[in-house]
């Protein structure tokens, strides 16, 4: 409920639409190549093109409207501010309003929108990635994606297993503050008055039990993970297993029409 | 009976000595585990208890002596693996040994560790979640299940590797009641189906269980018997800072003040028994 109504920006939302359904690995490349590709758009009807894609992918996700908007809410804001001072600071144009040393010119109004849209089609497409991929598959997506840099000296097996023990020890260390602070509450401990630095402050008691604990957790994890048998990625098998099909075949096929139309169509 | 685990002179430091200082963890531990034997390891803290699991499937390399799994050294590095798959360890904190972020993913940590293709994979998780009690909660998340359920979990993760011998190191110790009770449930399926049980614990409750009990102090095997020999000697039980169960301590109290009851009583129902026999004959 709470999630509902106070949404995290890009928090997954599980469900079995198409996008969710799709390969962790395309949803990463297709998100990547589409986003350099936005910066190809530089006339209406490329940008119209854009928006087109972008909605049919919010559309498919289903995932209510709402719930994506109220995720993006700062993230407008931050797009309305950029507008402002590409409204008040760009020059060219002829000269609409004029009031003393301030003045808005032509250009500044066109800048102003086509970058509000562009920004607004980037943070849009990056959300539906996460909006859609748990973030577990995200991490084996990466692992798998990242894995041919393995010889290149790129830890690709560390760094998705540091993400996944990551994930898996969230709510433990979160419960654990919550413990920590029930426990320094009743010590006469107070985090809500005082100022912004006196609030921070008086967290100090908290972290320093918790990071106690979590050095404590980690040595213990690898203990038991050494008993288990973990020697690193190698000759390891896995579990999760990731495959294309055919959606992810036409999801490049998008990919690649998208990147041809915005060539043709830019001027 | 077949030995399993053969420890031979083994003693353990964890750092070198300071001037003149023996710190030693574990010295001259001599014990032969048998293949299907519930074993229990006792003693207070410091004792050494810990450190002797760890060096049981290789965690710890013994400082001297050898230790020997079913034909394997476990100072041999290159056998080492084989060993751990032979001895599984369930740990005393719940959460610090799930690395998986579902209950499936965690059984197949170790499996995976040790290459085992998907397809059995899957085989095996369905018949460890089915013997633990835990089929159906395959894609929850380890911060939903109950302590007694992260226990069973990592037991399930133990038993997919087809372990020989699985040690409890003070697993129960973190839980509540009930959640002891299903480990100690589990725990008695193992040996039942034959696999080797060793617990080491604080409690002489949960000592009762097995088969054979092994006192540690100061490093060092200090006694070893079966359970009911152990409370016939109170008085050792009481050196060696260990709680006697509420029988054995009442029955000891009864014999002070003079009554005719049997020395050899350790459970409540004989106890019960013997006090309504003696009631009536009143």
């Amino acid at each position: 409920m709470s999630r509902l109504a106070n949404p995290i920006l890009g928090q997954y939302v599980p469900g079995t639409s198409v996008l969710h359904r799709l390969d962790p690995r395309s949803k990463l490349v297709f998100v990547f190549l589409f986003m350099m590709a936005v910066f190809l758009a530089n006339n209406v009807l490329s940008y119209m093109l854009l928006v087109l894609v972008t909605a049919t992918a919010v559309f498919l996700s289903e995932i209510p409207l709402p719930l994506i908007f109220r995720g993006l809410k700062p993230v407008l804001y931050l797009i309305g501010l950029t507008a402002f001072l590409h409204l008040w600071m760009t020059r060219g144009g002829d000269v609409l309003w004029q009031w003393g040393p301030v003045s808005i010119h032509e250009n500044g109004i066109v800048q102003a929108g086509w970058t509000s849209l562009r920004f607004f089609i980037l943070v849009l497409m990056g959300t539906m990635l996460t909006l859609t991929t748990s973030p577990i598959e995200l991490t084996d997506g990466l692992e798998r994606l990242l894995s041919p840099l393995t010889r290149l000296g790129v830890p690709a097996h560390e760094l998705a297993l540091m993400m996944s023990i990551a994930l898996r020890f969230i709510p433990t260390l979160w419960e654990e503050t919550e413990k920590i602070m029930k426990a320094q509450r009743a010590r006469g401990a107070d985090f809500e008055s005082g100022g912004l630095y006196r609030r921070a402050k008086s967290y100090i008691p908290v972290l320093i039990p918790l990071f106690i604990s979590a050095f404590r957790r980690a040595e213990e994890l690898a203990l038991a993970m050494e008993a288990r048998g973990y020697r690193g990625g190698e000759g390891r098998t896995r579990i999760r297993e990731l495959r294309y099909r055919m959606a992810d075949g036409i999801l490049l096929a998008v990919l690649l029409l998208l990147v041809g139309c915005l060539l043709w169509l830019r001027n | 009976m077949e030995p399993i685990i053969q420890l031979d002179g083994v003693g353990f430091r964890y750092e070198l000595p300071r001037e003149g200082k023996s710190d030693w963890s574990l010295r001259g531990i001599r014990l032969t585990v048998h293949r299907g034997e519930h074993l229990a390891v006792m003693g207070p803290n410091g004792s050494g208890k810990s450190t002797l699991a760890k060096l049981l499937n290789g965690l710890l390399i013994p400082s001297e002596g050898c230790i020997v799994v079913d034909g394997l050294d476990t100072r041999d590095g290159k056998t080492l693996p084989a060993v751990r798959r032979k001895v599984g360890m369930v740990f005393q904190n719940p959460d610090n040994q799930i690395v998986g972020t579902t209950v499936k993913d965690d059984v197949a940590f170790g499996m995976e560790n040790a290459g085992i293709p998907r397809k059995e994979m899957l085989e095996r998780i369905r018949e460890v979640l089915d013997r633990v009690g835990l089929n159906g909660l395959e894609a929850s998340s380890p911060h939903h299940l109950s302590g007694g359920q992260k226990q069973r979990l990592a037991i399930a993760g133990v038993l997919a590797m087809r372990p020989e011998v699985v040690v409890f190191d003070e697993a129960t110790s973190m839980l509540d009641p009930a959640g002891r009770k299903e480990v100690l449930q589990a725990m008695e399926e193992l040996h039942r189906t034959g696999t080797t049980v060793i617990h080491i614990t604080h409690s002489v409750r949960e000592a009762f269980c097995a088969e054979r009990v092994l006192i540690l102090e100061n490093g060092k095997i200090q006694w070893q018997g079966s359970p009911r020999e152990l409370f016939l000697q109170s008085e050792e039980v009481c050196r060696w800072s260990l709680e006697v169960p509420l029988a054995v301590e009442l029955k000891n109290r009864l014999r002070e003040r003079g009554l005719p009851v049997r020395q050899d009583i350790v459970g409540t129902e004989e106890l019960v028994e013997t006090i309504w026999t003696l009631l009536s004959r009143n």
